[in-house]
């Protein structure tokens, strides 16, 4: 992973001492509420319902073990011992206090992290694919061209007051985990058949309160354009986006209002005064970066199918999780594993310093001390050899981290919602888990197969809801809290927004309106079909009858 | 009465918004658009601008004011800053051109990053606090027009 070198660490440590005397000055008087909030922000804290709110960044999901042990360090001396893993790949800590943020700002500093940027309206945390530069399937490694984002837009000096958050995410990998079609930019780093590395540049897609699928509006750029175009995109943005209605300040409603047409001319425009300017990355720049990244030293093993067959016979737990949470490793004898956060009666996302200190040790001693962390709120460690699953399994079920359901149906995608949240209309952790709750058989799961189940407590769609192949959306009725569904959301390649079924449910009603909806998939169901795949073949209606019916 | 911060240094304003007398508008004076391109005024006079205005337009005319005022409509307006790129970096302006508006001393290294050299702070203590603040980071990641080389150019560590 990228290793700080001594500007990147005097970097942190000087916005660390900027923040402290932010938040002195606010504290004296000298600051009002209103400005501060905006300086607070720009340092990932916000204050929530019940507490502050300190939204630590993961860049790209990559963290270290030592870097994870700090925040388990830093949770058990500032807060209530836990975390929560986001759907932007990063880590929140739910009750810092404000006067003591700059100390955790410091002791995040000293192994090379921050919270810089992590909310606000400026350029976000870069996300990618939690499996770059490993996975199977994977024809670029996104994570060098993330970086590179990240050093330029930290603190830029023109993009920081933008009219609204802007979130960018790369992918590399002939199946889209980084969930790009929904970014304010989404970048497809692909090869060309000569092997040269081009980027083909989304943008304008979201979920919140106006869902959009991003358009594409460069195809072949060079890498040595990327930053110079980013740039010339957020200065369209910058200039021409509103700022008289939050609602209508991200890029998606601009490119909109333009035609996708209209703006990437814009773009182009802006571009062209750019493009071989100093801004343009050199080849040496790339390669440092690029350089950061090589593979560790792997040991020349052998793919271990016979133990794998054996102990999944012998285990049928074990084969259960080799089967959802093991994935496909580039190197032989290698897999990437996928450790579950979503027990029922655990709010998804949330980890203990147990847990964490558990998954850093886990992460030395199975591999090469590097974790990800998955916009599905998973722990993933990269690189573990196959004959160390076993062990590995035994010890992460005995910290409820091993839990054989990453992409089933209870591997909930969840906001923190009306238990936390200020903007929340409705609860959505108690909603997720009595959804776990009823379906926790695994066999059933099993059968039911890939099924992304999304739930967002408010229209900012924090829990993707729009996404998901079902989604569940918190609204307020009148003081009262009610569930709208969706169905055929998709946010991996051929993404698709997902369509509102019907009239909204109350809570009580709201798991058995799923049972419904599944119980028509599995009598329709063609073999070996997924839930997406069938909603997509035969629409909305029988589902729709199904769950709305004896209702009156 | 705000206090002015120009070249790093708390100064006296020489400069006057000559509202009264927009007919004929003494030197040193800063005027808005309109008056300034009915005037004719130039490299005696100021213009202010604010973040909306579409700056290829009126390019031709702004070009010659000694000074370009640029206001900043609330906390979280950031258009000001693209205007000011674009006036150095693309259309080369050598002017005093300044922050006005809601300018606050945490927003100055952008600003001054972005190529304002003169900002109307509130009072002379939040004057000071900018000052400080403009010093705060020793180096950046990318370029700008204070710095138009990125680090990457200018560094091999």
């Amino acid at each position: 992973m990228y290793r700080y070198n001594q500007f990147d660490q005097q970097f942190v440590q000087e916005r660390v001492a900027q923040y402290r005397d932010q938040t002195a000055r606010y504290l004296a008087g000298e600051i009002s509420d209103d400005a501060f909030q905006q300086l607070r922000l720009r340092n990932g804290l916000y204050i929530q319902r019940l507490a502050p709110m300190l939204r630590i960044a993961v860049p790209y999901g990559t963290i270290s073990s030592r870097q994870l042990k700090v925040i388990a360090e830093i949770s058990r001396n500032y807060d209530k011992g836990y975390g929560h893993l986001s759907t932007r790949q990063n880590i929140q800590l739910n009750w810092p206090e404000l006067e003591e943020v700059p100390d955790i700002l410091a002791d995040l500093a000293e192994v090379g992290m921050h919270a810089i940027q992590t909310s606000g309206s400026c350029v976000r945390n870069i996300t990618t694919d939690h499996f770059a530069g490993v996975s199977a399937d994977e024809e670029v490694d996104a994570r060098p061209y993330c970086e590179l984002l990240r050093q330029w837009s930290t603190y830029h000096p023109e993009f920081d007051w933008l009219p609204r958050k802007f979130k960018i995410a790369l992918n590399g990998s002939g199946s889209d985990r980084a969930a790009t079609a929904v970014h304010d930019i989404g970048i497809e780093v692909r090869k060309t058949p000569s092997g040269d590395v081009v980027l083909d540049v989304y943008v304008g897609g979201g979920l919140g309160r106006t869902p959009v699928i991003g358009s594409l509006i460069r195809t072949g750029l060079a890498e040595r354009d990327l930053l110079t175009y980013v740039e010339a995109i957020l200065r369209v943005y910058n200039r021409y986006g509103r700022r008289d209605n939050k609602y209508k300040a991200r890029i998606k409603i601009l490119v909109r209002a333009m035609t996708p047409q209209i703006f990437r001319e814009k773009v182009d425009a802006e571009w062209e005064h750019l493009h071989d300017g100093p801004g343009a990355l050199t080849d040496e720049e790339i390669l440092r970066v690029k350089n950061s990244f090589v593979p560790p030293t792997y040991a020349d093993l052998n793919n271990e199918e016979s133990l794998l067959g054996t102990q999944r016979l012998e285990n049928r737990h074990f084969d259960a999780w080799v089967e959802n949470n093991v994935d496909a490793h580039k190197q032989t004898g290698y897999a990437i594993v996928t450790l579950s956060t979503k027990t029922a009666g655990i709010p998804p996302g949330d980890v203990t310093d147990i847990q964490m200190d558990a998954v850093a040790h886990w992460s030395d001693k199975y591999g090469y001390g590097e974790i990800r962390i998955s916009h599905e709120q998973n722990f993933v460690l990269p690189d573990v050899r196959q004959s160390d699953l076993l062990e590995l399994f035994v010890a992460a079920k005995k910290q409820a981290l091993g839990a054989a359901n990453v992409g089933l149906l209870t591997d909930v995608i969840c906001c923190p919602g009306g238990d936390y949240c200020s903007l929340a209309n409705a609860k959505s952790i108690p909603v997720a888990e009595e959804i776990q709750r009823q379906f926790d058989d695994y066999d059933y799961l099993h059968d039911l197969g890939p099924l992304d189940l999304n739930i967002s407590g408010c229209m900012n769609a924090c829990g993707h809801h729009h996404v998901g192949h079902i989604g569940i959306l918190g609204v307020d009725k009148k003081g009262a809290e009610f569930y709208q569904i969706s169905l055929g959301g998709h946010a991996g390649n051929n993404a698709s927004l997902g369509k509102i079924i019907g009239p909204s449910f109350s809570r009580a009603d709201v798991t058995g309106s799923i049972v419904k909806l599944l119980d028509v998939y599995i009598q329709s169901r063609a073999q070996d079909e997924t839930f997406l795949d069938c909603y997509r073949r035969i629409g909305m209606q029988r589902f729709k009858e199904s769950v709305y019916a004896n209702a009156g | 009465m705000p206090t002015l911060v120009r070249n790093g240094e708390i100064t006296e304003d020489a400069w006057t918004y000559d509202v009264a007398n927009a007919s004929n508008p003494e030197a040193g004076s800063i005027l808005n658009m309109k008056d300034f391109t009915k005037q004719h005024a130039g490299e005696l006079h100021g213009v202010l601008l604010d973040g909306s205005v579409e700056i290829e337009d009126i390019i031709d005319q702004v070009k010659r004011a000694a000074l370009i005022a640029i206001s900043f409509a609330g906390f979280a307006d950031g258009r000001g800053l693209s205007l000011a790129v674009l006036l150095r970096s693309r259309y080369d302006y050598r002017g005093e051109l300044r922050a006005v508006g809601e300018v606050l001393p945490d927003w100055t290294p952008y600003m001054l990053r972005s190529g304002f050299d003169s900002f109307e702070l509130p009072d002379s203590r939040m004057a000071k606090t900018a000052i400080a603040c403009m010093q705060r980071m020793t180096d950046q990641y990318q370029g700008s027009v204070s710095q138009p080389s990125p680090r990457f150019r200018r560094s091999s560590d």
